[in-house]
């Protein structure tokens, strides 16, 4: 019982360290994997960092949605550009506000572009598998 | 008056509130149908996402804080993709800890397939949940199978045809069809499985859902005979088909005077295994 708790508490440490350590997710990473999905991020301009508590931030159109990537320097941060995040997707028909590692990634339906989420769905499914 | 202006001044505020209450955009996890007034069809996203509509078969969705799991057979909503057999009552997912069920009874079908575990038996491609159901299905269960089963009364056309006996490990209520409605109207007789139209005046009503499948039956103008209030006949076409009722499929006849629009209803699916639900993922 007690190895077992030692073994979990040094698990825990070590995830715990991997989450918040350098060798999240990082923008360029996520330029590379949705890139080779089919999703090139090429146009993309730097974007106000500050209103989504963000390092770097980048806009652009991807497959006809607006979409928002960012870096963030913790993981702590990413939760909280998280939420200001939801709030730029908000009017939106449909929206996504996701992270990975040290990134994130916003997307909005403003114009009926993809009813039925079809490349939402692929974005997501790519973004989600980058490690 | 400085009363009614007071009460003029609240009922403003709480209508502005309430307004903004709507415009908040609801969460969703996981593929689900899309609301009528956007379209219908189905949102194929997995991963958590909002939408500016609420689900408009809230009964078919299990909420999860403040997030819209849905549980139930996407068939009738205009879903297409890889169909899984079921039958009866079996965990689906689960979201944030929480346990997600599926409360239909009797055959239908998931876009997922049922995990390779001890806790399912499966039979001439149907899985069959033999495991064990925790304490948060026992407290879901009298009000869920209730409401999510009466979503599906329209839909018994979209259920696929099971063939194989339950194993004998598996303890859940057999389904039977719905018993045949009957009414009748003069000169048109549309018959369905299921389903018999009669009657002067007759409404053949169900909630609307997804358009059923359709089949124009173009009759002879002359052989139409169309008599009783409430029965339209538009010829030389005539279309039949409303949701609940589902015409088509072979076998189909058409009889002057009276119309007999027959056909069989029914789904198999035998597409290819794409694994267990991923709900949740993403976060």
């Amino acid at each position: 019982m007690r190895l077992a708790a030692i073994v979990f508490a040094a698990t825990a440490a070590i995830a715990c360290h991997k989450d918040a350590g350098p060798e999240g997710l990082r923008l360029r990473q996520l330029h590379d994997g949705l890139g080779s999905a089919g999703f090139k991020l090429d146009d993309f301009k730097k974007a106000d960092a500050s209103r989504f508590s963000a390092q770097n931030c980048e806009a652009g159109a991807l497959g006809g949605l607006d979409a928002v990537v960012c870096e963030y320097g913790s993981t702590e941060a990413v939760a909280l550009g998280k939420k200001a995040g939801e709030g730029w997707v908000a009017e939106a028909t449909t929206g996504v506000a996701l992270s990975n590692g040290h990134t994130l990634l916003l997307l909005a339906d403003r114009h009926k572009a993809d009813p039925n989420g079809q490349t939402i769905h692929k974005i997501t499914k790519a973004y989600t598998a980058l490690k | 008056m400085r009363n009614l202006c007071v009460v003029a001044i609240v009922l403003a505020l709480e209508m502005a509130v309430v307004g903004r209450a709507e415009a908040r955009p609801v969460r969703f996890v996981g593929a689900h149908p899309i609301a009528a007034k956007q379209g219908g069809g189905y949102c194929y996203i997995e991963a958590p996402h909002m939408h500016i509509y609420a689900p408009d078969h809230a009964a078919l969705y299990q909420q999860v804080n403040d997030e819209y799991v849905f549980t139930g057979d996407p068939s009738p909503f205009g879903y297409e993709g890889e169909k899984h057999q079921f039958y009866g009552h079996h965990p689906v997912a689960s979201v944030n800890g929480e346990p997600i069920y599926c409360f239909i009874d009797g055959p239908h079908v998931h876009p997922f397939e049922a995990p390779a575990s001890p806790e399912y038996k499966v039979k001439g491609n149907v899985a069959f949940y033999i495991g064990p159901f925790d304490a948060g299905y026992n407290r879901l269960k009298p009000h869920r199978v209730k409401v999510v089963n009466a979503e599906y009364r329209p839909f018994v056309a979209f259920r696929p045809t099971v063939e194989v006996a339950p194993p004998p490990e598996w303890h859940g209520e057999v389904w039977v069809a719905p018993p045949a409605i009957a009414v009748q109207g003069p000169g048109v007789t549309v018959q369905a499985p299921g389903v018999v139209v009669q009657g002067p005046g007759v409404v053949v009503g169900a909630p609307h859902f997804a358009p059923p499948p359709r089949v124009n039956v173009v009759v002879p103008a002359p052989s139409v005979r169309v008599s009783g209030p409430g029965v339209y006949v538009g010829g030389p076409g005539v279309y039949v088909g409303g949701p609940g009722v589902y015409v088509g499929g072979p076998g189909v006849e058409v009889n002057g005077p009276g119309v007999v629009v027959g056909g069989h209803g029914g789904h198999h699916d035998n597409g290819k295994h794409n694994g267990w639900g991923k709900h949740g993922r993403g976060r």
